[in-house]
């Protein structure tokens, strides 16, 4: 198999060198309007030496953080709660789903007019993204504990904060980490979608300069960084995931 | 084989299924289907109480209490905000007729969803040629992955601006950024798909002296449709975003920029009737999708 991960690099590092050929090719013949692949890296250069791209990335940051935080710490505690008591799982699953369903992004232009743009209007904006993976995964990970599990913790006679501890929390791990990652998925794009359409900040300022002064040099910089970040955090968390994942089998193996 | 099966099994306080429907434990960006469920019949965590099978409510009452409480306090938060630009539901409920009296709300309706449904046709058929081209040859999934991948983790809300300086402010430009955003959700669920193919269908196939088109149509294909519809409530709910944004940024006509330019002109209630609308649409898409796979697919769960 060696030679064939050799194969497999050679043919990634090959699909790279396409890119940034046929990337260059292409601008050489679009002028303005598609910047070549060197020109996008010296942008990308001027960006941060200049200090805007850091600042912008500083403050977007800012927000995708606290927006993350607040899902988590609201979204987790929920989601148990939610799916603990029957009565209330019943009274409140369809609307979850339901207000899941509602596209974030429609709701943006009424919170600017309810809320305003500052930071505490963008911070809604990511929660909203953020918050139902992680609630539904908490409420799916809690309600999905064996009955065998609880029936054996109910036979040592456990009390219900035991029972909470050493159960039915544990259990809800796994789930709560797929939770997160596709919480975190979900406040990349809140943010985007705050730092654009509420007031322009951070890299959203940075993306619409860019695309009024038709600078494309500047837009597709940001929009690699962008992605470069978000390939990253996902990475990231689906590295954590993954050793989570194990961890569930084993427990309901 | 888990394309998002979440939450199998049985509430023991009620007996009722407790299930997530098919396709809505996703986000416009999750990467990766809700935990599919562990082997053995999960339970609801039963609570001293409902062990004891206390007689309850039943849950359409509960479900239609909790639905006028969050009437409530949105309209006791609108109230307390004090801020006459914020929608009501009472407010939301008398625009309703008006609004749908209006043809414009139409024609904007179906300018935004018309976009979404030929931009997700679109994408899909492109994606499922480079999916499954993907599943099945090693160098062109070794080839793309990369590209695949990292376009489908960036938001696509992010290209919104490139695409506006490379289309312009145009219709058109929303049809391409809803198809792409369509299509890499397909691309990415259509490779799973088709490259997840039990070893022994391929092994009977090699027996009989399959031809490659019979593998790539007959099996590989057909492997890939479950995946396939998840791939598709996936792009439905990030097309619609896509759309929107679009909309936002560029101008362009349709359900997404009258509700900008009515919360802009104080027309709250109007503008969230248009919310409404378009949620809607999700959900009824992605309950089609489901539909159809129970329909045409049972084995693959409810």
């Amino acid at each position: 198999m060696a030679t064939e991960r050799w194969a497999r690099w050679g043919v990634y590092a090959l699909s790279l060198v396409v890119l940034a050929v046929v990337w260059q090719i292409a601008a050489a013949g679009s002028g303005l309007l598609l910047a070549s692949f060197t020109e996008t890296m010296a942008r990308l250069g001027e960006l941060i030496s200049n200090g805007e791209l850091p600042e912008a990335l500083l403050s977007s940051g800012r927000i995708f953080l606290t927006g993350l935080v607040l899902s988590i710490l609201l979204g987790l505690p929920l989601g148990l709660v939610f799916a603990r008591f029957p009565l209330v799982t019943a009274a409140v699953e369809t609307y979850v789903y339901g207000l899941y369903a509602i596209p974030v992004i429609t709701l943006v232009p009424f919170i600017l007019a309810g809320i305003g743009f500052d930071f505490r209007a963008k911070v809604l904006v990511v929660v909203l993204t953020a918050i139902f993976p992680i609630l539904i995964s908490a409420m799916e990970g809690a309600r999905s504990v064996p009955g065998r599990l609880l029936d054996v913790a109910h036979s040592y006679g456990s009390t219900e904060r035991q029972l909470w501890a050493d159960v039915v929390i544990p259990y809800t791990v796994p789930y709560a980490v797929t939770g997160i990652k596709q919480g975190i998925a979900g406040a990349l794009v809140g943010t985007i979608i705050a730092e654009l359409f509420l007031n322009a900040t951070g890299v959203g300022d940075l993306l619409i300069r860019a695309s009024t002064n038709f600078d494309s040099a500047g837009a597709l910089a940001v929009t690699l960084v962008i992605s470069v970040i978000a390939v990253s955090l996902m990475g990231v968390s689906g590295v954590v995931e993954r050793r989570f994942a194990g961890w569930r089998e084993g427990l309901s193996g | 084989m888990t394309t998002r099966r979440t939450g199998t099994g049985e509430s023991a306080a009620g007996g009722r299924p407790v299930s997530a429907p098919a396709g809505q434990g996703s986000t416009a960006t999750e990467a990766v289907p809700l935990p599919g469920e562990p082997s053995s019949a999960p339970q609801a965590v039963p609570s001293g109480r409902a062990r004891r099978e206390r007689r309850r409510p039943p849950n359409w009452l509960l479900r239609l209490l909790t639905g006028v409480l969050i009437l409530v306090l949105w309209d006791l938060g609108a109230r307390m905000l004090e801020s006459p630009f914020i929608a009501r539901p009472l407010g939301v409920a008398q625009a309703v007729p008006e609004v749908f009296a209006s043809e414009r709300f139409w024609q904007d309706a179906w300018a935004t969803i018309g976009s979404v449904v030929y931009g997700v046709l679109i994408g899909a058929a492109a994606g499922l040629v480079l999916g499954l081209a993907m599943g099945r040859i090693k160098l062109v999934r070794w080839f793309f992955t990369s590209y695949v991948s990292a376009l489908y983790t960036l938001p696509m809300v992010a290209v919104v601006p490139l695409m506006t300086i490379w289309l312009g402010y145009t219709p058109e430009t929303r049809l391409v950024a809803v198809a792409l955003s369509a299509f890499l959700p397909i691309v990415v669920t259509t490779a799973d798909g088709s490259r997840a193919i039990p070893k022994e269908y391929l092994d009977v196939a090699r027996t009989f002296r399959a031809r490659v088109h019979n593998i790539w149509f007959g099996i590989a294909l057909r492997n890939a449709i479950p995946y396939l519809i998840a791939g598709l409530q996936l792009a439905i709910a990030r097309a619609l975003v896509t759309a929107v944004a679009v909309e936002f940024l560029a101008g362009v006509p349709g359900l997404g920029y009258s509700i900008l330019q009515q919360t802009r002109s104080f027309q709250q209630n109007e503008a969230f009737v248009g919310v409404i609308v378009l949620t809607l649409f999700v959900v009824a898409a992605r309950a089609l999708l489901t539909v159809a796979r129970r329909r045409f697919l049972p084995w693959y769960g409810r």
